[in-house]
């Protein structure tokens, strides 16, 4: 009888424990990928922390832009961005070989 | 014109292009390359000039313009191997092959060349910040090729001469004459229902002169050809002579031009002899239905039997299967000329006319066609009378043959 009583008791908490688990949330709904999106927290160097607080306070504006806006920019804008800029051009530009013409005479 | 800085011509004018459709499309979809922040990667593998491959980048969008280009002269050059081969006889068309690649083929015009950018020849370069023009610019695209001729004729660049009155008056561009159906190559509709009566079948042009006129001075001055204009030599001489004999002025003809690859640097290069205006009436050779005139303006081609000694010797064996002096139709027109003032101008005059004594001796045979040998009569020489001569032969008669 001690037997029954002990099994009706285990019966019992495994349907308890069955039942509890159809109440989860679907696997889908786990919010599994926020730890890969998360943005790190950025290291900042010893030199930083030391520094006067206007240049660190810079450079961690920098590494938090760094992380996530690489990630969101427009993928076609590296051309465009460029190409729209006429000092970056001026800049970049590889200077020009000048060939001098050997030609004589209208062509 | 100035040429372009470096950043100049590939500045992209992003508020005119990107909301174009032209625009909306990846720069990569185009010009290749990869999407990179620095500019060594960004480049690699970079296509400065799709539109070199024609059918496979402009033709996704417009395939009815891209099926046609292979017909184009602009992407074909045709207009050089007709001369070539004519002239070369077929004969060492390799060695041809490599002087065209060295000095000719820098003419290749592609869509882009047109549309988008200045052609290559000239040093490239963005025309209205990548933004993708319908109609060329006359003077970036059109005469920054066509300009030691057409382009300084047509906007009055010799002194002394006026701007062709098209471009004077009517500020008229190259397009407003030359479609984009004669540029990109489309075949002569006209000619699939407009047939000529003496052949019936017309057979695709093979130089420019040939069949219908495509553009012509009649499509505008429709008077003119049913001498419908009260102006009596349209009526005299409409048919006789082609419309630049009376209206062109003097125009631009070069002489032995020679190609070879400096030793120096090199690079191929030209040099042309001589380079001068004048006005020549020559006999027309290319007279067809389209084109019956008896006269026509011509003008002295470049070419000489030694112009690619360089690449070899007598590349040009049939040198005087084609004349030097060539159909020329001279783009700057006026309404009065010196032609026009009087009938003694023409008449009797041989300064206008291409006579012997006008033509090098060593060309005299490749020119016979176009060679005026009789310069036309005086005005009162063709109202004279004409004298029958007094028979100096007795005349004899047949024996009757009877039966």
């Amino acid at each position: 009888m001690r037997k029954f009583s002990l099994l009706c008791l285990l019966l019992i908490f495994l349907a308890m424990g069955l039942w509890g688990c159809s109440q989860n949330p679907e696997p889908s709904d786990l919010p599994t990928e926020v730890a890969s999106t998360d943005i790190e927290t950025p290291v900042v160097s010893d030199e930083a922390v030391s520094a006067s607080g206007e240049e660190s306070e810079s450079s961690l504006d920098t590494d938090q832009q760094d992380e996530p806006v690489a990630d969101t920019v427009a993928v076609e804008s590296y051309c465009v961005d460029c190409h729209t800029d006429q000092e970056m051009l001026v800049d970049t530009a590889a200077p020009e070989v000048e060939v001098e013409s050997e030609d004589q005479g209208e062509g | 014109m100035a040429p372009l800085e470096p950043w100049e011509k590939v500045l992209v004018d992003g508020e005119a292009f990107l909301p174009d459709v032209h625009g909306q499309i990846p720069c990569e979809e185009c010009h290749g390359g990869v999407q990179a922040a620095d500019k060594e990667s960004a480049h690699d593998g970079l296509l400065a000039r799709p539109s070199d491959q024609s059918e496979s980048v402009c033709g996704q969008c417009h395939p009815d313009v891209t099926v046609h280009a292979e017909n184009s002269l602009h992407n074909n050059l045709q207009g050089y191997w007709t001369v070539l081969d004519a002239r070369s006889g077929g004969t060492a068309h390799e060695t041809l092959e490599v002087m065209f690649g060295n000095h000719c083929d820098s003419c290749h015009a592609s869509c882009g060349d047109c549309h988008i950018s200045q052609p290559a020849s000239v040093g490239g370069g963005l025309i209205s910040g990548h933004v993708v023009n319908r109609e060329p610019s006359m003077t970036r695209n059109c005469t920054a090729c066509h300009g030691s001729r057409v382009g300084n004729e047509y906007m009055g660049k010799h002194e002394d001469i006026k701007a062709d009155v098209h471009f004077r008056q009517g500020r008229m561009t190259c397009v407003d004459c030359h479609s984009s159906r004669e540029m990109h190559g489309y075949p002569q509709a006209c000619d699939t229902c407009h047939t000529a009566p003496e052949t019936g079948i017309i057979p695709p042009p093979d130089h420019r002169y040939d069949g219908v006129q495509s553009p012509s001075c009649e499509s505008c001055h429709a008077a003119v050809t049913i001498a419908n204009d009260d102006i009596e030599m349209h009526e005299l001489h409409a048919g006789d002579l082609s419309c630049q004999v009376c209206h062109s002025m003097s125009y631009t003809s070069c002489d032995g031009c020679h190609v070879a690859v400096s030793e120096t640097s090199g690079n191929p290069y030209f040099a042309t002899e001589a380079s001068y205006l004048g006005f020549y009436i020559g006999k027309n050779a290319l007279k067809s239905f389209n084109r019956p005139y008896d006269y026509v303006t011509v003008r002295h081609v470049p070419v000489s039997s030694t112009s690619f000694e360089y690449y070899g010797e007598d590349l040009l064996p049939d040198f005087d299967v084609l004349p030097t002096w060539t159909y020329a139709t001279p783009h700057n027109i006026q309404r009065n000329t010196p032609q026009t003032e009087s009938c003694v101008n023409c008449h009797n005059n041989p300064d206008l006319f291409l006579t012997v004594d006008k033509v090098k001796p060593e060309e005299i045979k490749a020119n016979l066609d176009v060679i005026v040998f009789d310069v036309p009569p005086s005005i009162i020489d063709l109202m004279r009378p004409p004298t029958i001569p007094e028979p100096t032969q007795s005349i004899t008669t047949t024996e009757v043959i009877t039966p």
